[in-house]
């Protein structure tokens, strides 16, 4: 046997270093497409059916670009024919009359832009009805935060399968101050930096509450045929951390249950898989997601959207950061509390002009000292209403 | 290596002096006739030397000769009045000694004559007296002395110069044995540099090969010895018997070997050969030899990018490579995601690729065939080979069992790679686990001359954690047993038993409600009979039949935990049956054409116990397009497909070192890779064909010039092929793979395209040696339907995503002294397509992105640069053990390449991130020995 010399001892340097790294990059738009983007779900309620159109963006935009000027209608297998017209303050088509879809009867979108084109959808038909049999809550730890998370449980005793799901919620927000006055400054001079500050007293007693609402983003949808029964219980719908300011005053949440078809159902996941993935060293294969609206030229156009119908459930509860015995949450933003004469006057006119400050009490209206904090401390309208919403329950 | 001819070998030194004054002296010499004397002798079995010794006091003459040449001849013989001339004939009449007489005085001539006329037009006029003298021109040594020339072996001359020959040709055959065991050698390539000479050695190592008279340069090829390049002067038959010793510390060796020996002569096309040993000095990443990253630099196979484990063979995909180790398919030959081969460098003896012409024994994949072989082990005595590296420590050793008749050789490697990821970038790795392991035993027994036994066992295994709370797991397993038998020499037959194993393993522990155990297991059990018969020397059939039983568990979930509410879920399970005759004939139709003609009808038959969906035809499969759900009993069979596989190729010579080929192969495939990503990892599923889920079949056309350029050691070759596959399975976009009990309505079929022209040029031998492959290849993808949902790019051809037009590796060795070499590996890639985000849009009130066509877009080009240097130790003759050291650097330029680049929606915006591997010079030294 052949012996192994002792000078086969163990000799290398370990010289690894740092081999795989993923970083974010700026994307650019190597090859912009300007495509029509529409979505819209006639639902089986009474009301102003919405149409939402727009066009896509380059990567580097922001905001929505809005389709404004198209020629929108829904037609149904009874030769119905509902008009659409764009309304500025949402940004989406609102049909002319209130209508809802009815069951066993077909409807489709079609759209005429500005420029010309046309586009239709598949014919769509409405999905069996499914009441949400409870919303609720409860406390509950997850990946190491404590919240409230809300569930829903349904029925399907009609045999509907698929569910998406949006939610709204509206919270009552205790100002910690109110911005009493409204304000100018005049005669300032660049050269010695100095001005007045005028002030107008506002009307701001029914501003002590602010109800903002926000809407659900992203697709929430699920299906009875991944659980083992055939219902839906314990849906997760919204996650709220226990320190969330929503839940100072008081909270509320709708929950909005779309019964869909298997179609619109592809269509929403294959949406929200293809903006949640992430890897390491392997990637999944993004594309063109195709919906059910096509351009009237062929199919070289693309055209994004599902025109879907479902029948709808909705179902909105109430509660607050007692009712699971949590501390006050903290407010939304760390008020800033400061006084005109404690900085310059060139401080405050940047804190009131640029930093949106406003002035929420005073000693003397003309000479001061004026105190001043942050919008957000101090006013409904820059951030929400103070307008309470019809359906407010306290 | 040593050679040694029975005909006395001419020490080079004096050879070269001898021949000079011989050849001066032929132009001086006349016809000695005068003054013979009678001699009467007698030599009573004494030794040639001796008896001239005696004749010289006899007579006065004075015999002239190295006494090298008289050895082991003895003489036994009685003259009576002879004259000398007549004395001398008896004499060296079984010798290959001529003599030549100047007065008193006698010049012994090994082989040689001296003439005693010049030849016939050597002034240009002058008339010969003999005839029989112009038939057999004579030949001049000093001719075809190697001019400048490297050639390894000295001149030598086979049988005695005989004036009076008529003959032209001449046998020369002999025996090679192994130098180290003894034993005979088989299927050694013996061939005329030229190549118009060729022949093999025998099961016994005996080989016999007519040569033109004269000056004859041979040489010798068998993967894993080393060459021998033999110049011979012929002037009868004779013997030469070649000891030659296995390639294993030869550094300067070539790296990649094209089929056996003759690129230019055989019939396959897009056949190629590493021979492991070679690829010790190719820098590599991590110092891992890894023989399946050496495939990457041959021009026709590509990945998708580093870290995938996916080979992609002349435009095929990842799933269409038949993996063999030892006959037995191995379904993930990687380790860590891909990052290393799972092949021990040790224990393997070689890989052959078949990229075109596949030959008919093999089937079931669309693409290749990479058919690694283990080593056998030594038979006299213990050796052993090890390395250790920055990643892997890996020791190999072979033991004889029974002296000369049955060894084992074992190979175990294992990582200590848990720091490695602890010295990554990546958050996500850095606090995770990962251990990997490999080992293989090979058992090897020639029971007797016409049996031999063979069995191999090998076991890989994989654990790494991904995120936090997942641990990750797969492993290989296979068992195979061959039995050879040998009826005679004409036939033969060879039975293979085997089954392989694969599966793998995900667990999540995040201690929340939904912790999981989910499982995959693939099981795939084959029986193969060959049978070898040669007809003829123009036919030499190949035939036999084979059959895979295959058992798949495509998805297991479990809960884990009393508080997981995961349901139990299980995919039923997959059976199927391939099945396959085969026959194949290697042709040899003229000395020119050699053509291989093969078939194979192989049939696959789905089997239950299962339930399988039909679907209404022309509307998206869904459960609302179901029509009937059929159940079938246990081995009940669902539906069978099948079919002809041709496989035919030839070959054309067209000169001398030139070359051309052609083929024609089609191949089928029964199972099917599913993967929700671009690249191929290891969470992939395998589905068989069933009621719903089609077939992959290609035919690929080939055509290739080969051309050696023998003198300067060059070899070219120029390839072209155009494929065709149909139903190649995709998937929708977001199809959900895992745990789906209706996979077919998340998949589509297609058809692909390929073609590509591949041009290598190797230099072979000598100083600066390596390799030049470049290829301009396209590959396909065409997803079309009635259906727009399942269209992709409006069911036109797109790129595939390993759709790389150039490519382009350079391997180049360059051997400073016996000791030190260096290396070089360059690689230019055209970048792999990607979809690519080309805008923006608000749906769901959340910000999506719009994407290009699929693969519309490019990453950057890829370009590399490895560099490497060997240290041997020292070349001692009688060391017992060997050792070198290997100093490489991966990526030394630094080229960050861009391996993936991907969008994740963050809080509604959209986030991109762009992943490379190994971005920066990756540095390496690894310590290897062997004894």
């Amino acid at each position: 046997m052949g012996r192994i010399r002792t000078k086969n001892i163990l000799l290398y340097f370990l010289l690894l270093v740092q081999t795989t790294c993923t970083e974010p990059f700026i994307i650019k738009t190597i090859d912009f497409d300007s495509v029509l983007v529409a979505e819209s779900t006639v639902t089986d309620e009474i009301k102003r059916q919405a149409v939402k159109l727009s066009r896509t963006i380059g990567l580097e935009e922001f905001g929505l670009s809005a389709e404004q000027s198209a020629d929108v209608t829904i037609e149904d297998s009874n030769a119905n024919v509902f008009t659409f017209t764009y309304d500025v303050e949402t940004q989406t088509y609102l049909s002319d009359i209130e209508f809802k879809a009815e069951a066993n009867t077909q409807y489709t979108l079609k759209i005429k832009t500005s420029d010309g084109r046309g586009y239709t959808s598949n014919v769509v038909e409405l999905p069996p009805m499914a009441q949400i049999e409870q919303v609720y809550t409860e406390f509950v730890s997850q990946n190491g935060k404590e919240g409230i998370q809300v569930f829903v449980d349904s029925d399907n005793a009609t045999g509907a399968e698929h569910f998406r799901y949006e939610y709204e919620e509206t919270y009552k927000v205790k100002l910690p101050a109110n911005a009493k006055f409204d304000w100018e400054i005049v005669n300032y001079s660049d050269f010695t930096q100095f001005g007045e500050l005028e002030l107008t007293p506002r009307e701001w007693s029914d501003e002590e509450f602010c109800y903002p609402t926000d809407s659900s983003g992203g697709v929430v949808q699920t299906s009875t045929n991944d659980l083992g029964e055939n219902r839906i219980t314990r849906f997760p719908i919204r996650f709220i951390d226990a320190g969330n300011p929503v839940l100072r005053e008081r909270y509320s949440i709708l929950v909005r249950q779309y019964v869909q078809g298997i179609e619109a159902h592809t269509f929403y996941q294959t949406l929200k898989d293809l903006g949640s993935e992430e890897s390491l060293l392997s990637q999944g294969q993004p594309g063109f997601v195709q919906g059910n609206i096509f351009s009237d030229a062929g199919p070289d156009e693309k055209v994004l959207g599902y025109f879907g119908a479902a029948s709808v459930s909705s179902q909105r509860i109430y509660f607050n950061h007692k009712d699971f015995g949590l501390d006050l949450p903290r407010y939304f933003v760390e008020c800033d509390w400061l006084v005109s004469n404690e900085i310059s006057f060139r401080e405050l006119k940047r804190k009131l002009e640029f930093e949106n400050y406003q002035i929420y009490s005073t000693d003397d209206i003309v000479e001061g000292p004026h105190y001043i904090t942050q919008s957000e401390c101090s006013k409904c309208t820059a951030f929400s209403t103070h307008i309470k919403p019809d359906f407010w329950e306290d | 290596m040593k050679i040694k001819p029975t005909s006395i070998v001419v020490k080079h030194r004096i050879k070269r002096n001898l021949l000079v004054i011989f050849s001066l002296l032929g132009f001086i010499c006349f016809v000695q006739g005068q003054n013979e004397q009678a001699i009467t002798i007698t030599f009573d079995n004494i030794t040639l030397k001796e008896a001239l010794l005696r004749l010289e006091d006899k007579t006065n003459y004075l015999f002239y000769f190295e006494e090298a040449w008289l050895k082991d001849h003895r003489v036994a013989k009685n003259y009576e009045n002879k004259k000398i001339r007549a004395i001398l004939n008896g004499l060296f009449e079984e010798t290959s000694i001529n003599y030549f007489i100047k007065d008193d005085r006698i010049i012994l001539l090994n082989n040689t004559i001296v003439l005693e006329e010049l030849p016939k037009d050597f002034f240009g006029e002058e008339k010969l007296k003999e005839e029989s003298q112009d038939s057999s021109p004579p030949i001049f040594q000093e001719e075809f002395l190697p001019q400048g020339s490297d050639r390894k072996r000295g001149l030598i001359t086979i049988g005695k110069q005989n004036p009076n020959s008529r003959d032209r040709e001449f046998t020369l055959s002999g025996k090679v044995t192994n130098m180290n065991s003894n034993k005979p050698v088989q299927d050694l390539s013996i061939f005329t540099t030229n190549r118009e000479i060729y022949t093999t050695t025998d099961a016994n190592g005996f080989y016999s090969l007519k040569l033109p008279l004269g000056l004859n340069k041979l040489e010798t090829n068998l993967l894993g010895y080393e060459k021998v390049f033999q110049d011979l002067i012929i002037y009868g038959n004779g013997t030469l018997n070649l000891e030659i010793s296995e390639d294993v510390e030869v550094l300067d060796e070539v790296v990649v070997e094209s089929e056996k020996d003759a690129n230019v002569r055989d019939a396959v096309v897009g056949a190629s050969i590493i021979n492991v040993e070679g690829i010790k000095t190719i820098p590599l990443v991590l110092g891992e030899r890894d023989v399946l990253k050496v495939a990457l630099t041959l021009p026709g196979i590509k990945t998708a990018g580093e870290g995938s484990s996916g080979l992609n063979v002349r435009g095929g995909r990842a799933d269409q490579n038949l993996m063999l180790l030892d006959d037995v398919v191995i379904y993930n030959p990687t380790h860590f995601l891909g990052l290393f081969s799972a092949i021990n460098p040790f224990t393997t003896q070689s890989l052959e690729i078949y990229t075109a012409s596949i030959p008919a024994e093999y089937g079931g994949r669309l693409s290749s065939v990479f058919d690694i072989e283990t080593k056998t082990g030594n038979t006299e005595k213990i050796s052993g080979e090890g390395s250790i590296g920055p990643i892997t420590a890996n020791f190999a050793l072979e033991v004889p069992l029974i002296k000369e008749k049955a060894s084992v050789i074992a190979g175990v490697r294992a990582t200590y790679a848990d720091y490695v990821l602890k010295n990554l970038d990546e958050e996500s790795l850095k606090n995770s686990e990962a251990s990997f392991y490999d080992g293989i035993v090979k058992y090897s027994h020639d029971v007797n001359e016409n049996n031999t036994v063979q069995s191999t066992i090998y076991y890989s295994k994989d654990r790494f954690s991904i995120t936090s709370d997942s641990v990750f797991g797969y492993s290989n397993s296979l068992v195979s047993l061959k039995l050879n038998h040998k009826f005679s020499e004409k036939k033969r037959a060879s039975l293979i038993l085997a089954n392989s194993r694969y599966q793998y393993d995900i667990l999540y522990e995040a201690e929340a409600n939904n912790d999981f155990d989910f499982g995959y297991v693939l099981n795939e059990s084959l029986f193969k009979l060959n049978l070898y018969n040669t007809l003829s020397d123009t036919h030499k059939l190949s035939y036999g039949l084979s059959s895979k039983l295959y058992v798949t568990d495509p998805g297991t979930i479990k809960p884990i935990g009393p508080d997981s509410n995961i349901q139990n879920k299980k995919v039923d399970r997959e059976k199927g049956l391939e099945s396959a005759l085969y026959i194949s004939d290697l042709f040899e139709v003229n000395d020119k054409l050699l053509l291989d003609i093969g078939l194979r009808y192989s049939l696959y038959a789905g089997l239950g116990e299962a339930s399988q969906n039909v679907y209404v035809e022309g509307v998206p499969r869904n459960e609302t397009s179901i029509t009937e759900v059929r159940n079938y009993g246990n081995n009940e069979v669902i539906k069978t497909h099948g079919g002809f596989e041709y496989r035919v190729s030839g070959r054309y010579l067209l000169g001398r070192d030139l070359s051309l080929k052609a083929g024609f192969n089609r191949t089928l495939q029964y199972l099917h890779l599913l993967t929700t990503n671009t690249t191929m990892s290891p969470t992939d599923i395998w589905k068989l064909s069933d009621l719903n889920i089609k077939p992959q079949r290609a035919d690929q056309y080939s055509v290739g010039i080969f051309k050696n350029i023998v003198e300067n050691d060059l070899e070219f070759s120029l390839e072209g092929y155009y494929k065709k596959m149909d139903d190649l399975l995709d998937y929708k976009i977001g199809a959900q793979l895992i745990l789906n009990d209706a996979l077919e309505t998340e998949l589509l079929q297609g058809q692909g395209k390929a073609y590509g022209v591949e041009v290598l040029i190797k230099k072979t031998a000598g100083r600066f040696n390596g390799y030049l492959g470049y290829s301009y290849s396209r590959a396909f993808i065409k997803l079309n339907s009635a259906i727009p949902q399942e269209q992709v790019n409006s069911g036109d051809f797109f790129p595939a995503n390993y759709d790389k037009p150039h490519d382009l590796s350079l391997v180049g060795n360059f051997r400073f002294n016996k000791r030190i070499s260096a290396s070089a590996n360059f690689i230019y890639q055209t970048g792999r397509p990607i979809t690519y985000p080309v805008g923006k849009f608000v749906y769901a009130n959340e910000e999506q992105v719009l994407y290009s066509d699929r693969n519309q877009f490019r990453i950057p080009d890829y370009y590399r640069l490895d560099l490497g240097i060997n240290i041997e130790g020292n070349h001692k003759k009688n060391k017992i053990g060997h050792s070198f050291v290997n100093i490489s650097v991966y990526n030394i330029l630094g080229r960050n390449n861009p391996y993936s680049v991907f969008f994740v929606n963050e809080e509604g915006r959209i986030k991109a991130f762009k992943t490379s591997i190994f971005s920066i010079p990756v540095p390496t030294i690894t310590y290897n020995f062997k004894f």
